[in-house]
């Protein structure tokens, strides 16, 4: 992929995973695959972030006569992940904004473009 | 390297780690180790598919410590107020920014590139030197040949015989004043280089020092974490049990 997924928009993405419900490394590892391309080793700082910020707090619980360490969201967190909801939004919107406009300038006759400059803001 | 077992993979990653606080280095042994347990129960993956789909230790570790620096550097710009040991923990941060700039790969395409100007120039000096003194030797062959043709000539034309051999004598003696320029040339060259290279290394050294002294001095590692303001809340949560 062209574009590279900022650290604030992974420890989104883990805490949007988080407030599914409690869940373990792995699966945590494994969900993020399903939707985006992020490398393996790139999941435990993120957790590990979340959880010195207090946006998750851990767990843990024996499976299967070993440990299995469960990550849980925190009220910071979803707070955080409300937080980060609202900002994807207005970025992407701009974002979005910006890319249609040059779509739309493309394809009409572009002398105009001088003066467009001008009114934006 | 490339076949890696789990315990080489787990004890790799904690060398790499070995700077971090004792209990940044518990938490991603005890996260990998789990890691390993959940994929090989699957079963879909053998240990060193693990490893090469993680990228290796040192990548691994790149990844901790980048965070980790951040981390600290993010810490600073809240904590600054309360004062005491800002200062040392900003300095520690940086440092640790450096030591993970320096353990990621792009290092060493730019070591690589580094290397590669390094033996273009000093073949570049070699080559010149060399040929340097291959003139010289020419000019000394010319100068005997045309002294060994004079003395020949001097049998037919004594004037032709003066001339070569003349002519030879000056050659050989611009030849002898050249080869001792070139001689002294190439010694100030020689000790030029000496001296820049010992010169780097000891600019590298001290300040090699200076930052180990830093590294060791700030005591930040365990100073850190109790001065965390939020230390009440994290009991619970944290590192569990």
């Amino acid at each position: 992929m062209a574009f590279k997924i900022e650290s604030n928009l992974l420890d989104a993405c883990a805490l949007a995973i988080l407030k599914r419900g409690d869940t373990y490394g792995y699966e945590i590892t494994q969900e993020m695959k399903k939707s985006i391309v992020v490398s393996e080793s790139t999941l435990y700082p993120v957790l590990r972030r979340l959880q010195k910020e207090q946006l998750c707090r851990t767990y843990d619980q024996p499976y299967q006569g070993r440990n299995r360490r469960y990550y849980s969201i925190t009220e910071k967190g979803l707070l955080q992940l409300a937080e980060y909801q609202r900002q994807w939004n207005d970025y992407r919107t701009a974002i979005e904004a910006l890319l249609d406009d040059a779509k739309a300038d493309r394809k009409g006759a572009n002398p105009k473009q001088k003066g467009r400059d001008d009114d934006d803001e | 390297m490339m076949m890696m077992n789990r315990q080489e993979f787990i004890l790799a990653l904690r060398r790499e780690l070995k700077k971090l606080p004792p209990e940044e280095i518990v938490a991603a042994t005890e996260f990998y180790e789990e890691f390993f347990d959940e994929v090989l129960a699957n079963g879909a993956k053998t240990e060193q598919e693990i490893i090469a789909e993680l990228g290796g230790p040192k990548r691994v570790a790149a990844e901790i410590k980048a965070d980790y620096a951040a981390r600290i550097l993010d810490d600073d710009e809240t904590v600054v107020e309360s004062g005491k040991g800002g200062k040392t923990n900003k300095i520690s941060a940086v440092w640790w920014v450096i030591l993970g700039i320096c353990s990621a790969p792009v290092s060493i395409p730019l070591a690589c590139f580094i290397a590669f100007v390094g033996f273009c120039v000093f073949f570049g000096l070699l080559g010149t030197v060399l040929g340097i003194y291959g003139a010289i030797i020419g000019c000394a062959c010319g100068a005997i040949g045309a002294i060994a043709f004079g003395i020949i000539a001097f049998a037919s034309s004594i004037a032709t015989g003066f001339m070569f051999v003349g002519g030879g004598l000056l050659l050989a003696a611009l030849t002898a004043a050249a080869g001792v320029g070139a001689f002294i040339g190439t010694r100030e060259l020689i000790r030029l280089i000496v001296r820049l290279i010992t010169d780097a290394h000891d600019k590298r050294k001290n300040k090699k020092l200076a930052q180990m002294s830093e590294a060791a001095g700030g005591d930040w590692t365990y100073a850190e974490e109790p001065k965390d303001p939020r230390e009440g809340f994290t009991k619970g949560g944290d590192d569990n049990e």
